[in-house]
């Protein structure tokens, strides 16, 4: 369709009958038919590309949208926002998190870099409207001056809370849209954003109400089973300091002294129970990782069979250190409380003639603390001893769930843990602890005598 | 005469347990509950030895500790709970002879009080000290003079640290040295605060010189504080 046609259908016109008005007009009528052609063609042909351009930003939304469903934490779905988005719809994209008063505000690298733009959301008048926005919760639209372009802030809203507000930048002279299709995909980009922030809002919460659940649970547990541990040793005191003040005559020297014996090792285990409380709390209180510090293993167990030996004069002990000299990380008072509790454990079981046994080894950067006695049997499956909220097995058995249960708390604030191979007698408990760096120039500023 | 120890104790119960082990063994005590009436025990009384509570009412025992040793050497031993090591090592630091934990029985009250005691004599008696060369216990002898150790009668060959680390802890027998003091002694200042080379050593030490290195005789660990060895005679 073009000038060429048409001027052989005037041509021929013109041969059959020339000099009439009609014949103008005929050609008049043809050369408007020719415009309106070429206006709907070029109307069809815009049409086409911005339906091309539309299910491009179906497909764009639909993409971002799955991405949204699926993101597993808060800070996946800002990044989302900041840089995929951007990168999609070619328009700088800020997002003010909570109240942008707080200015803590997103932005992506290229935004970052482009200071232009970044300036341009920053100013006093910008936050003013980013502010307005959260505040009215309604759709603000800021004209720069010297700029050829909105910029739209756009609360994010779900369920009666403004979780923030996008701020988008769009130009006036766009290619492939038009200012209002592309505010209007944001915004329905935005309302889906909004859901997905409210989702993980509401799966934080329930996870931290269970978690807290889960808290008062083993805290209310351990109490029961801690204040039964308390007041068994304070019953046999109490009994055995009243029969002395009451029917002192009456008793003979040995009465006496038997009853005393009653009275301090009790009194030693109350202590013990003390210092495993503490342990507990000083994990609760989050002190454990400014106190750790590099110990020698042969340190610890040392001073802990030291103080064992304090209040158990006569017990036979059987140490295998490893030949090489072990460095592990450590809050040295509650590793000793560990081996404490084992050790008075095993002496619970064990028997006079067979020894309580105590290996360290070092094997692929993990370090080995065994505990061994001959005694009488426990309870062959000890899994249930070391389960922190359980308190019904303990009644039955002087403190060892309870110290058990602190044992595999303190270990695991030590990324190590405690297992008990069954046996055939006696008891074998394993601790497992990482190493730290091997010292294998044992005294480098050192020279002979 | 008799040794006047001051204990300065704000628990009532503890203070009588005290006192009365105390005068048992025949020191003359005198008692303060409080850090003001302490300070006026110390310069009034001027006591042989101080038993202090870290924990008072009135005042942190460490400013006691610190105005203490402004005029006066006498031994100073802290009385503090079992959690508090960073405490008892600033104590240590600041010129406490040595500490007690609560709670702790009255042969470990007595044990301290006479090294302590032993120590300070030491100190002030330079015949004394230059006829102390060798000394022994349990098997274990050291002579300073010609640098010899034998566990059981064998001759135990040591490094020049780790004699350097075994002589410092006899000469102290029966008193707590701080891994400071230890690191500083043997490596000099700028160590201060690494105190892996030492841990090491000991180690090493205990291995040379303890029949069961996992149950110590000689060198007893302070988790945390730093190391002890029994009391040696002369």
């Amino acid at each position: 369709m073009n000038i060429a046609a048409f001027l052989n259908i005037f041509q021929i016109q013109h041969k059959k009958s020339t000099h009439t008005p009609l014949f103008v007009l005929e050609i008049l009528c043809i050369y408007a038919l020719f415009l309106l052609i070429s206006y709907v063609f070029f109307s069809m042909t815009r049409q086409k590309r911005y339906l091309i351009q539309k299910n491009k930003r179906k497909e764009t939304l639909y993409h971002a949208v799955s991405a949204l469903l699926t993101a597993e934490s808060l800070d996946e779905l800002y990044y989302h926002l900041v840089h995929y988005i951007n990168h999609q719809i070619s328009a700088p994209v800020v997002y003010f998190k909570e109240n942008p008063s707080d200015r803590q505000i997103l932005t992506n690298e290229l935004l970052s870099r482009s200071e232009e733009f970044l300036h341009l959301f920053l100013t006093p008048q910008s936050m003013e409207y980013a502010a307005a926005s959260y505040k009215e919760n309604a759709c603000h639209v800021f004209r720069p001056v010297h700029y050829d372009g909105v910029i739209c802030y756009l609360p994010v809203f779900s369920h009666k809370k403004v979780w923030g507000v996008a701020a988008i930048y769009v130009d006036n002279n766009m290619k492939d849209d038009t200012p209002e299709d592309l505010i209007e995909f944001f915004r329905f980009y935005l309302s889906n954003f909004a859901l997905a922030i409210e989702r993980d809002f509401v799966v934080a919460s329930h996870t931290e109400l269970q978690i807290k659940a889960e808290k008062d649970k083993v805290q209310s547990n351990m109490l029961r089973t801690i204040s039964h541990d308390l007041r068994t040793p304070l019953t046999a005191i109490i009994g055995a300091t009243n029969t002395i003040l009451e029917q002192y005559e009456n008793l003979t020297k040995d009465d006496v002294n038997e009853f005393l014996t009653y009275i301090l090792d009790d009194s030693n285990w109350l202590l013990n129970m003390v210092e495993n409380l503490l342990s507990v709390a000083r994990i609760q209180a989050n002190q454990l990782p400014d106190t750790l510090s590099e110990e020698v293993i042969d340190d610890l167990i040392s001073e802990a069979v030291s103080k064992f030996h304090q209040r158990h004069k006569n017990v036979n002990l059987k140490i295998c250190l490893s030949e090489q000299i072990i460095m592990i990380h450590a809050d040295p008072v509650l590793l000793e409380q560990v081996f404490l509790n084992l050790l008075e454990n095993a002496l619970y079981y064990s028997t006079d003639d067979m020894p309580i046994e105590i290996t360290v080894l070092l094997h692929s950067g993990v370090v080995f603390v065994t505990f061994r006695d001959y005694g009488e049997k426990i309870h062959a499956n000890l899994d249930h001893f070391f389960r922190e909220a359980d308190g019904s097995i303990v009644k039955e058995i002087k403190g060892i769930g309870i110290n058990l249960a602190i044992c595999k708390t303190i270990l695991k604030a030590h990324h190590g843990f405690i297992i008990s191979p069954p046996q055939q007698t006696g008891s074998y408990m394993v601790i497992a602890l990482p190493s730290a760096n091997l010292s294998e120039d044992v005294d480098a500023n050192s020279t002979e005598t | 005469m008799k040794t006047t120890i001051l204990i300065v104790e704000d628990e009532l119960p503890i203070l009588r347990f005290m006192k009365t082990t105390l005068q048992a063994q025949s020191y003359h005590i005198v008692t303060a509950t409080n850090a003001a009436e302490a300070e006026t025990m110390l310069t009034s009384h001027c006591p042989d030895l101080v038993l202090l509570d870290l924990c008072l009412p009135d005042k942190d025992g460490m400013l006691i500790i610190k105005n203490l040793r402004k005029w006066s050497s006498i031994p100073v031993i802290v009385v503090s709970a079992r959690t508090s090591e960073a405490d008892k090592v600033k104590a240590l630091d600041l010129g406490a002879d040595d500490y007690i934990t609560k709670p702790f029985g009255s042969q470990e009250l007595l044990a301290r009080i006479r090294t302590a005691l032993r120590h300070a004599f030491l100190a002030f008696n330079e015949t004394a000290v230059s006829k102390c060369f060798e000394k022994e216990r349990n098997g274990f002898y050291i002579n300073f003079a010609t640098q010899e150790v034998k566990v059981n009668g064998e001759s135990i060959h040591l490094t020049q640290n780790e004699y350097k680390l075994l002589s410092y802890l006899a000469k102290n027998s029966g008193k707590v040295l701080t891994y400071n003091v230890l690191n500083q002694y043997v490596w000099g200042p700028y160590n201060k605060n690494d105190t892996r080379t030492l841990r090491v050593n000991m180690s090493n030490i205990r291995r040379k010189i303890e029949p069961n290195p996992g149950d110590p005789m000689y060198i007893y660990t302070e988790v945390g504080i730093g190391y002890r060895m029994i009391e040696l005679d002369n």
